[in-house]
């Protein structure tokens, strides 16, 4: 951290990357808490400053379809076009217009009331899934709302730094043309926003607690999101620094030739390096970095933004799609890793869902939703027989694993019985995540096809520390020794009854936790795509010797210090 | 005028898709399009208004359509509903 403190703040680590630009503050107005009460307004101007908002957004929705289309399935488009309907609904702007005339309201409070009428009226008819769709129009408000303080900043502009308390996905989404960088005070790494963030390659600072009371709109900062770090009005010379910086990151993005062969180290170990799929976007990447296959598909994305329909057909249009853009390689996908917050049903509450009813969990405990999902992929494998894998997240106990291959027989048994064919011969692995998983994995190693080690959760399970909680984040630290042994434990595991492990978390995008895995014995690193021409860079100069020897010298550094000196040596 | 009663066959009942779906073809047509379901009276132009009836499946709807195209408004929007909006 900088000696001046008001100059320089320091996050948690988002999204990689250098951007400078000046601070742009959405919806200052606003934060979902209702308008600030204002009198003596003037209708004529209320109403046209509604009617310009009410355009702009359903310019920015149809944009968000068309982005939608390339990214995902033909669900999330069914819930824009529903969106788009509302905005058109000539019954709603009437009964806006009306308001702002007859009561002197401002757009803001006008559309507040209108919406909470129509979102009560649907609450009221307390059919769950109409009930469920009050969110569109929460959402729809929000735009508006969003709209009208966006006329606030009449130059949107490229080159500006998102910030906010918090940024949700579709914000990001909404702002992306205009920005080039983003910064929030709450939320960890592995927010979803953040995953967003990197997929479309913004640079994010994460978790910056003081970030609301320094920055101000138009005050001009650049972001080092390698560093996590905030630079608040910075000099000429540190602003020429980063932009060179932001180019030669451009440069390197460009993958050379050798960055899109199988990797081998320089004594001939070869690496598989593969990637990590969460989006239809994605799926361009691999045709741009060439991965040796698909390490993980989070299904979480595509299984939420159904509504309702979770039937097998629309999954198996999802899975189908991934498998066809990873032909020939192998690809492995997780089955839902969700907590209970998500499944949209009453009296879930958990005081510590990170603990809770989560993964494993939560699917042997909802059977309908583990079957379908099974039988969508297992429908799928007929296809590309031999290149299909499935992993169950957050697996704690064996018994779990005995009675999911219970379900894994059941859907097998339905689908002959119906005559339809699948790859009987798909492996099953578990992710190795929890403790106890990774403690006992000789045992579970008996059992499991293949192990694949997820080092977001294993480190805040190993550290018991949210990463998302900048208190403590800074004990979530993926190479102390505490989460080496429990990789060294798994990989050993693994070699002892010769089924393959890999490692899929955040930090196989790191060239330098990468090295100390592949010294730790796991030879197959799945990650975000963006990271493969790095990665396989440090696997072609690096020979196995060396890579064992830090691991050694990491597992053996016990303190912070220590640690750091280690990493410093490694020649990266 | 005309006045023809339909009943919702699909069984998510006129949800979210099926809504939209119904007021966008209305929408391509001059005439005033009015829903009518348990005493209720909507203009199924508005989505909003077309959702708040929550109409399950097994509903029975009355539809008034008045304006000069009304004939081909009523045929399309009924074949909509015969086809249970093309859902399960």
């Amino acid at each position: 951290m900088s000696k001046d403190h008001y100059k320089s703040i320091q996050g948690s680590y988002g999204s990689g990357g250098c951007a400078v630009g000046t601070v742009l503050i959405p919806g200052e107005t606003f934060n979902g808490k209702g308008p600030v009460i204002s009198t003596a307004t003037n209708p004529v101007l209320e109403s046209e400053r509604y009617l310009q908002a009410r355009h702009d957004a359903i310019i920015s929705l149809q944009q968000v379809v068309d982005a939608a289309k390339k990214m995902r399935g033909s669900e999330v488009v069914d819930i824009i076009q529903t969106q788009q309907e509302i905005l058109n609904d000539p019954e709603l702007n009437q009964s806006i217009l009306q308001r702002i005339e007859a009561s002197s309201l401002l757009a803001e409070q006008a559309i507040d009331q209108v919406f909470k009428k129509y979102i009560q009226s649907i609450e009221e008819t307390g059919i769950a899934y109409m009930v469920e769709r009050t969110a569109d129009l929460r959402d729809i408000r929000d735009r508006l709302f969003r709209h009208l303080s966006l006329a606030q900043f009449p130059a949107l502009t490229h080159g500006n730094i998102l910030v906010n308390h918090e940024i949700t996905p579709t914000e990001l989404i909404e702002y992306a043309p205009f920005i080039s960088g983003a910064a929030m005070v709450k939320g960890g790494p592995t927010s979803h926003v953040v995953i967003i963030a990197k997929s479309i390659g913004i640079p994010f600072v994460v978790g910056v607690k003081e970030l609301m009371d320094v920055a101000q709109k138009g005050l001009s900062v650049a972001i080092d999101a390698d560093k996590a770090q905030l630079l608040l009005d910075p000099d000429p010379k540190t602003c020429s620094l980063i932009q060179s910086r932001i180019k030669k990151g451009q440069e390197q993005s460009r993958p050379s030739f050798e960055d899109l062969m199988p990797a081998q180290t320089q004594c001939g170990t070869p690496i598989r390096v593969l990637a990590n799929i969460e989006f239809g976007t994605d799926l361009e990447h691999i045709a741009t970095y060439q991965p040796q296959g698909i390490g993980l598909v989070r299904t979480e994305s595509m299984l939420m933004t159904m509504a309702t329909d979770h039937s097998v057909a629309r999954q198996q249009e999802f899975y189908l799609s991934v498998v066809e853009a990873s032909h020939p390689h192998d690809i492995t996908f997780r089955l839902l890793d969700i907590g209970g917050d998500k499944l949209n049903e009453k009296d879930i509450f958990e005081t510590n869902p990170h603990l809770g009813w989560r993964g494993a969990r939560l699917l042997l405990d909802r059977p309908a939703l583990l079957d379908t999902q099974l039988e969508a992929i297992l429908r799928v494998s007929a296809l590309h027989p031999g290149t299909i894998r499935v992993m169950l997240p957050m697996v704690t106990t064996v018994d779990e694993w005995y009675r999911f291959k219970e379900h894994v027989h059941k859907v097998q048994r339905r689908l002959s019985a119906n005559q339809i064919i699948f790859d009987p011969s798909i492996k099953y692995g578990m992710m190795i995540e929890v403790p106890s998983a990774a403690i006992m994995a000789h045992h579970l190693g008996k059992v499991a096809d293949f192990f694949s080690i997820g080092t977001n959760d294993l480190t805040q399970y190993v550290m018991a520390v949210d990463r998302g909680n900048p208190k403590v984040s800074s004990l979530y630290d993926t190479l102390h020794p505490a989460v080496l042994e429990a990789i060294r434990i798994t990989s050993e595991a693994a070699q002892q009854h010769n089924i393959p492990v890999s490692l899929c978390g955040e930090s196989a995008s790191d060239p330098v936790s990468a090295a100390c895995f592949i010294g730790l014995g796991v030879h197959e690193l799945s990650m975000n795509p963006r990271a493969i021409p790095s990665i396989r860079k440090m696997i072609r100069t690096s020979t196995l010797e060396e890579c064992k020897q830090f691991a050694s010298n990491l597992l053996d550094a016990h303190t912070l210090v220590e640690r750091k000196a280690v990493i410093q040596e490694w020649k990266t | 005028m005309i006045r023809r009663t339909v009943t919702v066959t699909n069984s998510a009942g006129l949800h979210a898709r099926p809504a939209a779906q119904l007021v966008q073809v209305a929408s391509r047509y001059t005439c005033d399009f009015f829903i009518h379901m348990y005493g209720y009276r909507v203009n199924g132009k508005s989505i909003l208004g077309v959702m708040t009836l929550a109409a399950e499946q097994g509903a029975e709807l009355e539809l008034e359509f008045v304006g000069e195209d009304e004939q081909k408004a009523s045929e399309e929007i009924i074949g909509l509903f015969s086809a249970g909006f093309n859902e399960p």
